[in-house]
């Protein structure tokens, strides 16, 4: 197998100028023996392979009753495997006798005989492939089913935290309270203002064309407005935090997992949803309606400036249209989505973290699972909310 | 001839003697020294046991010698090589002639044992898979796992199987120099006997030079030919361990005539 992801100035050279190995079957002493020659080493049988593998099978047999060593050059114990397997084919019980000297092939033969094991067969799968679709299928169903019900169990069990923090306010963190409100909700605000400005700006320049055709341009405003304050900003702003501090959460809570400090914090009476969960729910719960605020007047800006610098309207006209024919209910439908899309998040991801296990794949798994559940059900709920305000006729 | 109760760091042989040669080696981070003017000569087929406390350096000198961080100044010597050569074809070279097992084993967590101890071998050399899965279930049963083991992740495995598991992937190559960090911490005694007793058996027949280190007594009784002592960022002393335990001074003393010293050496 050559590994054509090295470079070839690393390619490893066998550490010592080797021979290339080989063998033959001669008689000594009347008694047919295996005469291997050159170095047989860890570096130089894949020379041979092709020509030992149907020794190595059984599908052929050396008529050999042991090995002659005198022609051997160097040795090491992946050669002497081979030797020995070599050999153990073509006799099925008895020991193999050892001619000739070699400095070091019978102590090498002596370690590696007792670990030499008849090369296991692999097993294919003979299932056809409908049944393992229908296996996959049914596999998938099933783990989707028990996602939902641990998911459920786990909000009930922080909201009960939640409550207990709520009537005994002593209860709560407030150091990680804060160190979370930091890092997952006030450094975002760069990156939640910039992103939604140009959102704002595109919805502006994409109504003002398809809009200019009816002569309708000043719709513009209204056109920002609603669907800035109403969806894109809600909506962005938890995508950008599903994929910046959900992340994140699964990972710092996930490594803690590895670590054993969950498991510490219990034996020191201390409880990891208090301690992790609540902090990071009430943190995103705090910020989240303010980094969508952010987001709408940013959104809104960039709305405005294009409408300003673009389409000729006065800045004073488009706040004005934006009172009149926007309003305030626009504001309140979209900011109601904001703390429930963050406890949805900080669940998730709190509960992805705790669910990693001791290795780092389940680490980088679950990291996945936990912003691809977030956005999912941000994007899920969000068209819930849209239909329950349907029914409102807000 | 020099045999192996040498009670000198270095000892006046040839360089194809010696397996590991270490002249005026510093190590510094930022002001900090730990150690300085280092000297020491390892010969080839012995065991040393590298013993220190805690902030001597036993592990950075350790990471010095296998080309993880380079020393401020000084020269590095492996079996005539130099790992912090700049011709990269003498560093890879030297890897495929040691095998390091780290003290966690260090196991590649997104592949099993058996592919753990197949990755060396797949990048350094051009076996088919068959041979590849061959060679690496020697390995893993040389280094005392069932063959059962070779499926299962390292997760999967406990402290001592991964410590055995990590021991097969170093072996993978044939090496000449085996270096172990702390191969018994963590292990229940009669594990840590065991392992003792696998690091011995595997470097008599195979004639390899051990490296290790190691805080574990009945390790340095039962397994090395000689102790090496870091202390004063140097060696301060080196020899057989009754003659290391005699000549003990300071934290050696302690090291030795301390409750589990006695207990361990009588």
């Amino acid at each position: 197998m050559t590994d054509t992801t090295t470079p070839p100035a690393a390619e490893m050279p066998p550490p010592v100028a080797a021979r290339p190995p080989g063998f033959a079957v001669v008689a000594v002493e009347d008694v047919p023996m295996l005469a291997p020659h050159g170095d047989w080493t860890v570096w130089t049988i894949a020379q041979i392979e092709t020509d030992l593998r149907p020794y190595l099978t059984g599908e052929a047999a050396l008529s050999a009753r042991g090995i002659d060593v005198s022609a051997l050059g160097a040795l090491d114990t992946a050669g002497a495997h081979v030797l020995w397997q070599l050999v153990a084919a073509s006799q099925s019980a008895g020991i193999a006798a050892l001619y000739g000297d070699h400095p070091t092939a019978l102590r090498l033969l002596d370690e590696v005989v007792p670990h030499t094991h008849p090369p296991a067969a692999l097993v294919p799968d003979t299932r056809s492939i409908a049944i393992k679709l229908l296996d996959q299928i049914g596999e998938a169903t099933v783990r989707i089913g028990r996602e939902t019900a641990d998911t459920l169990e786990f909000v009930g069990r922080t909201v009960v935290a939640l409550a207990k923090a709520v009537m005994d306010p002593r209860r709560l963190r407030w150091l990680p309270i804060v160190a979370v409100m930091e890092s997952a909700g006030f450094n975002a605000i760069p990156i939640v203002a910039t992103l939604s400005f140009f959102i704002g700006a595109v919805v502006a320049f994409m109504g003002a064309t398809t809009l200019a055709q009816f002569g309708a341009t000043v719709f513009t405003v209204e056109l920002v407005g609603i669907s800035v304050l109403r969806e894109f900003a809600v909506l962005l702003t938890a995508i950008i935090i599903a994929g910046r501090s959900d992340s994140a959460f699964t990972a710092q809570i996930g490594a803690m997992k590895m670590n054993q400090e969950i498991d510490a914090m219990r034996t020191l009476g201390l409880d990891p949803m208090d301690m992790l969960v609540v902090p990071r729910v009430i943190a995103l719960l705090v910020w989240l309606p303010i980094l969508t605020l952010v987001a709408m007047l940013a959104g809104l800006i960039g709305g405005g400036a294009v409408a300003v610098l673009q389409l000729d309207i006065s800045p004073t006209y488009f706040l004005y249209r934006l009172q009149e024919n926007v309003g305030v209910v626009h504001f309140w439908t979209g900011m109601a989505k904001a703390p429930v899309f963050a406890v949805i998040m900080a669940i998730i991801g709190c509960r992805q973290g705790l669910l990693v296990g001791n290795d780092v794949i389940s680490l980088g798994r679950n990291t996945t699972a936990a912003v691809v559940q977030a956005i999912f059900m941000v994007i899920v709920v969000d068209a819930i909310f849209a239909m329950v305000y349907l029914e409102l006729d807000l | 001839m020099i045999s192996a109760d040498a009670i000198t760091a270095t000892l006046p042989v040839d360089d194809g003697e010696v397996a590991i040669r270490l002249r005026g080696v510093a190590n510094r981070f930022g002001d900090h020294t730990i150690h300085e003017g280092l000297d020491l000569d390892v010969l080839r087929g012995e065991t040393v046991g590298v013993v220190g406390g805690s902030g001597t350096g036993k592990s950075v000198l350790l990471r010095a010698i296998i080309g993880l961080r380079a020393p401020s100044s000084g020269s590095v010597r492996v079996l005539g090589l130099d790992p912090w050569s700049a011709d990269p074809r003498e560093v890879a070279t030297l890897r495929g002639r040691w095998g390091v097992m780290f003290q966690d084993g260090a196991l590649f967590s997104a592949l099993t044992v058996r592919e753990n101890v197949m990755v060396p071998l797949k990048e350094q050399t051009d076996m088919g898979p068959c041979l590849l899965r061959e060679i690496a279930d020697l390995k893993i049963s040389m280094a005392g796992l069932p063959a059962s083991a070779g499926d299962l992740l390292p997760s999967e495995l406990s402290g001592g199987m991964r410590k055995r598991a990590a021991l097969a992937r170093a072996l993978a190559l044939d090496p000449e120099i085996l270096f172990l960090d702390e191969p018994t911490a963590g292990l229940d005694p009669i594990t840590a006997g065991r392992f003792d007793a696998l690091v011995n058996e595997l470097k008599s027949t195979l004639g390899l030079t051990v490296y290790l280190i190691t805080h574990d007594l009945d390790t340095l009784r039962d397994a090395c030919d000689r102790i090496i002592v870091l202390a004063d960022r140097r060696v301060t002393a080196a020899g057989p361990l009754d003659y290391v335990r005699e000549h003990a001074e300071g934290w050696l003393a302690d090291y030795f005539r301390g409750p589990r010293g006695r207990a361990a050496l009588g």
